[in-house]
């Protein structure tokens, strides 16, 4: 990923005694190198990055939440995939959906599972038409596949309606 | 209590001597002007304060897939008699011998060469 820094071209080499004005201006490019994380779509460099799988929803899909804190997964939006040992991989999926809640509280998320367990979380709230994007990193230690599934669920029951379209990509960063 | 760093053998200015370290990834010559009153080391190893200004010329190079710095401190401001003595050494220099010299290079460490601002052993 290129990033351009505040202050490019600063150059030292041992010995140099820097001014405070140099000193300030090192911070500031730490600054801004440190502001980039957590990962957004905004600085992510997707030419560097190997598309390893990409679905979308074929049809709509309604899911109910029948209790408190409950995360269901969408069928449509699970996935095996092949995977390389010592790789590192960036899910990402992208949903179109509708919520209704039983009650006024309307916080939910979404959440991304590899193998089960949590690997991204996005939570909003609202009950009209969102568009939602998730992010979950995976470093891939020795499997050959893994299992990534996108759930949602919320504080309260309610009734979710993912639209189709809804996708899920997994891409290996390279 | 402070970690011990050993500035007489890590941290010594030399005047007129060109020193090697890892690439800097500039285009061309660089200079810094340092004002008066910096410590460095004559050629008789004695300490002296400079009682005018230090000007550091550094300029990157490359041999085979290797980049790296060659820089000089001097009291003389010709960029000229710099940056020809810089090039002159850099063109005698081998791939595995400058892999060598800057395969430690950090801030604290850096090399020496033998050769002197006219580029000169």
């Amino acid at each position: 990923m290129a990033l351009t820094l505040p202050y490019p071209s600063m150059n030292f080499v041992p010995l140099d005694v820097l001014t405070a004005a140099e000193q300030n201006q090192l911070v500031a490019n730490i600054e801004y190198i440190a502001n980039q994380f957590p990962i957004t779509s905004q600085n992510i460099d997707w030419t560097t990055m190997g598309l390893v799988f990409s679905g979308a929803t074929s049809q709509s899909e309604t899911i109910t939440q029948t209790a408190n804190y409950q995360y269901k997964v969408i069928s449509g939006l699970t996935s095996t995939v092949p995977v390389e040992p010592g790789g590192k991989y960036l899910i990402v999926a992208a949903l179109s959906l509708n919520s209704t809640y039983n009650n006024g509280n309307t916080d939910f998320g979404v959440n991304i599972l590899v193998g089960g367990t949590n690997k991204g979380t996005v939570l909003t709230g609202g009950t009209s038409y969102q568009s939602i994007v998730a992010f979950g990193e995976v470093d891939v230690i020795s499997s050959t596949q893994m299992t990534v599934e996108v759930s949602i669920g919320g504080r309260v029951p309610g009734t979710y309606t993912v639209y189709t379209g809804s996708s899920l990509r997994v891409f290996r960063v390279k | 209590m402070l970690p011990y760093i050993n500035y007489n053998e890590t941290m010594d200015i030399v005047i007129d001597t060109i020193a090697i370290w890892t690439a800097n990834f500039q285009n061309g010559l660089t200079v810094r002007k340092n004002p008066a009153g910096l410590r460095y080391k004559t050629k008789d190893g004695v300490y002296a304060i400079a009682d005018k200004p230090i000007y550091r010329f550094a300029k990157d190079y490359k041999v085979g897939k290797t980049r790296y710095t060659l820089f000089v401190r001097t009291f003389d401001d010709n960029v000229g008699v710099a940056e020809k003595a810089l090039d002159k050494v850099a063109k005698g220099l081998k791939e595995d011998f400058v892999k060598e010299k800057i395969a430690n290079a950090d801030v604290y460490n850096f090399e020496y060469l033998d050769f002197n601002i006219k580029g000169e052993k």
